[in-house]
């Protein structure tokens, strides 16, 4: 089986309320997802998406993603999409890092894989019968009352897990966001803070110290030198996302103790290949993991809950849902799908997902055979 | 002052003998971006950089992209204050180092207009009339290297950097050292650089062999650990490069006691703003330098020479000639080398007068 042609769209995906980083970084109100489909010689097509948080969150932007494309892309014409880590080799020695490139297209791999095989991603992936995928909720910083209404409201939606936003510029407004939102859970109900890096260690460790909240604490600072300072100086367990990405970096964080848990994104890591890899390590050395994506539609949202229906109990905490954030679908009905806070995967073999292309308008570029 | 323009020129520079590195990596032709800033002072500002293909998460069709993110906080902003400008692109798009380099230098070049400055006396002051160079040799056989060797020692160069590790016969390593190091006699500074691409074992063994022989290793493998063990098991002087590109990893380094000398490279730092704090750290661990960039012309290099000429001399261990490696010349008043040394260009700001001709058709503009 060969890689006959790959297609690339690109859409905006409005989100349904802007999104501001902690200490007012930069607000996003629109996503650029990027959307590829790989052709094969058996007729055989896979689908994959690759969508930043906006340009400032990691080192990766709709436009940088598909100039990427052009060089990955030709790379893989001819090559067997089965051959995952074939395929990742290649792009690998094409272009260093720019792993947010790579993630489109190695979803679009495994999707083939997984048709190929007649199995959905989730059984390839490590599962029996997929694990019911817990929903992580999405609060961002506001006054301490405005968010425990926002988790108030969630609950309602079902959502029994939280990932609560704090302001990171004014240190006893986010001890009080903490104390309000640790307080208002109920049981069976777990937060996780999530700093985006806007701290410094210092104020970290005075904050967590301070504060009677002894939930999870997501990437204080900025990097991971500073992350495991304040890991080793904290009582909270700490949640690390932005700040590792390659499997060494996952590496260096382990040695450094610098964590109990990881985001582990696709979108951040360089696809579900790499996704997988470090889920694996996480599970071998005890990590608890949010398992889901960067942004975008459902697709994005599909390939990493595929990952995390095949995670341990012990070690998936609950996925953050992408699509429910924006108010453009492109795979309506298609994917996971939010059930009272729950999703559940899709069946058929593959991701699962496969978009209208006449709903993604004219695609951007083409890469091997004519259409 | 403000930015009224933002024009973009990509233009290929072909080596003049191919450069051969580790694990199949080799400039022939390598495509350089070069920026130019104008505004409504009438001084222009020059920046350039040029990623080499699979050398480091950066390459040209990224630049362009990256550019076009930013364009809009770089048109209207006052270029005098590099930093300033720079931190409102960290809060745009993270990383990109690389196209930020580019734009970088050219508001250095423009703060120096500005200020009637050569950039040498805004970094620091003038420290060194003129800067030794490092001559590297392609990866080719051991002859053929110390030949090359032998024609820059006879040019006045004193310091050779021997690329290795392109065949995966690590006796051909050893051979290729011990030919470049018998060339060039006893007194001149040769090391042999791997540009990551050799395994633990493989760096051992080379290095092992050569215990008797003065030389320093470079980037034996890919991450700052790797380094550590084959510097710990062999005992040779140890220079990074690729794995050392921010405040962190240079305090890996040092910490780990591997970098006795250092790559620091505009293009991996991003630019001559963050490449100056580097060269401030460097100073007080006491890590030797080489100031430079991954690989361009004129722009890119006088860019290095400054920061270079304003580095306590005790500190700089070499610089590099980049445009002398490469054609064609995209500004004929760049300085050249003599004699095994480069000064900087004299003149406001960057001090070097690209050549319209030799850019071509641009391939960017944003106003």
């Amino acid at each position: 089986m060969k890689i006959t042609a790959i297609t690339v769209w690109q859409m905006d995906l409005p989100l349904t309320h802007a999104y501001t980083f902690s200490g007012g970084r930069q607000t996003v109100t629109a996503l650029d997802t990027t959307f590829v489909r790989i052709e094969t010689d058996e007729g055989i097509t896979g689908w994959g998406e690759g969508c930043p948080w906006g340009p400032a969150y990691l080192p990766a932007h709709g436009a940088g993603i598909r100039a990427a494309l052009s060089l990955l892309a030709p790379a893989l014409i001819g090559h067997d999409p089965r051959a995952l880590d074939h395929v990742n080799r290649l792009m690998d020695i094409t272009l260093p890092g720019h792993f947010s490139a790579k993630s489109p297209l190695d979803i679009a791999c495994w999707d083939i894989f997984g048709q190929v095989a007649g199995q959905p991603l989730w059984r390839l992936l490590g599962a029996e019968t997929p694990a019911r995928v817990a929903l992580n909720s999405s609060i961002p910083s506001d006054t301490p009352d405005a968010m425990v209404a926002d988790i108030e409201a969630h609950r309602a939606l079902g959502y029994r897990t939280h990932s609560a936003k704090l302001g990171g510029s004014d240190a006893d407004a986010d001890i009080a966001r903490m104390e309000a939102v640790s307080a208002c859970l109920e049981p069976g109900e777990q937060v996780t803070f999530d700093i985006n890096r806007a701290w410094t260690p210092g104020i970290a460790i005075r904050i967590l110290n301070a504060t009677a909240a002894r939930d999870w604490v997501e990437q204080p600072c900025e990097t991971l030198d500073q992350c495991a300072h304040v890991a080793a100086r904290v009582p909270q367990s700490i949640m690390l996302d932005e700040c590792v990405a390659s499997f060494g970096d996952h590496l260096e964080a382990w040695r450094r103790g610098a964590c109990e848990g990881v985001k582990v994104k696709p979108n951040r890591v360089g696809g579900l290949t790499r996704a997988k890899r470090i889920r694996d390590f996480g599970v071998d050395v005890g990590w608890q993991m949010h398992i889901e994506d960067l942004g975008g539609s459902a697709l994005a949202d599909t390939a990493a809950f595929h990952l995390a229906a095949s995670t341990p109990d012990e070690n998936r905490l609950a996925s953050w849902l992408g699509y429910a954030h924006t108010d453009v679908d492109p795979v309506p009905g298609q994917g996971v799908r939010n059930q009272n806070g729950v999703c559940t995967l899709p069946n058929t073999p593959g991701l699962g997902v496969v978009p209208d292309p006449n709903r993604l308008g004219d695609p951007v570029a083409r890469y091997g055979a004519a259409a | 002052m403000k930015v009224t323009g933002i024009t973009v020129w990509q233009v290929a520079l072909t080596s003049h003998v191919t450069y051969h590195m580790a694990a199949g990596k080799t400039c022939a032709s390598v495509t350089t971006t070069v920026v130019r800033l104008d505004t409504d002072s009438g001084l222009s500002g020059w920046g350039e950089v040029c990623p080499i293909p699979f050398y480091l998460p950066a390459y040209a069709g990224g630049v362009v992209p990256a550019i076009g993110e930013m364009a809009d906080l770089i048109v209207g902003c006052d270029p005098v204050g590099p930093e300033a400008v720079l931190s409102r692109l960290d809060a745009r798009l993270k990383g990109h180092v690389y196209a930020k380099s580019a734009l970088d230098i050219a508001l250095w070049d423009l703060t120096g207009k500005a200020a009637g400055l050569p950039l040498y006396a805004l970094l620091g002051g003038r420290q060194a009339d003129d800067l030794p160079l490092y001559h590297s040799i392609s990866c080719l056989a051991p002859d053929e290297m110390a030949r090359m060797a032998a024609d820059a020692q006879a040019t006045g160069i004193t310091q050779f950097q021997a690329k290795l590790g392109r065949d995966a016969d690590w006796r051909a390593d050893v051979a290729r050292l011990e030919a470049v190091r018998d060339a060039v006699g006893p007194r001149p500074l040769v090391y042999g650089d791997w540009n990551c691409g050799a395994s633990r074992l493989e760096a051992i063994r080379v290095a092992r062999a050569v215990s008797d022989l003065d030389v320093m290793l470079e980037q034996p493998c890919e991450t700052i650990s790797e380094c550590a063990a084959v510097k710990t098991a062999t005992g040779h002087a140890m220079k990074l490069d690729e794995a050392a590109h921010d405040t962190a990893t240079l305090l890996e380094g040092h910490r780990l006691g591997c970098m006795d000398v250092v790559a620091l490279k505009l293009s991996k730092f991003g630019g001559l703003s963050r490449l100056r704090r580097a060269r401030d750290l460097c100073v007080d661990l006491g890590v030797l330098m080489c100031i430079e960039d991954t690989w361009g012309s004129d722009i890119a290099m006088a860019a290095a020479l400054h920061l270079a000429a304003a580095t306590p001399t005790d500190s700089v261990l070499n610089a590099c000639d980049l445009s002398g490696y490469v054609a064609p010349r995209l500004a004929p008043d760049a300085p050249v080398r003599a004699n095994g040394r480069i000064a900087p260009p004299e003149g406001s700001g960057l001090g070097v007068t690209p050549d319209l001709d030799a850019l071509g058709t641009p391939v960017a503009t944003f106003a």
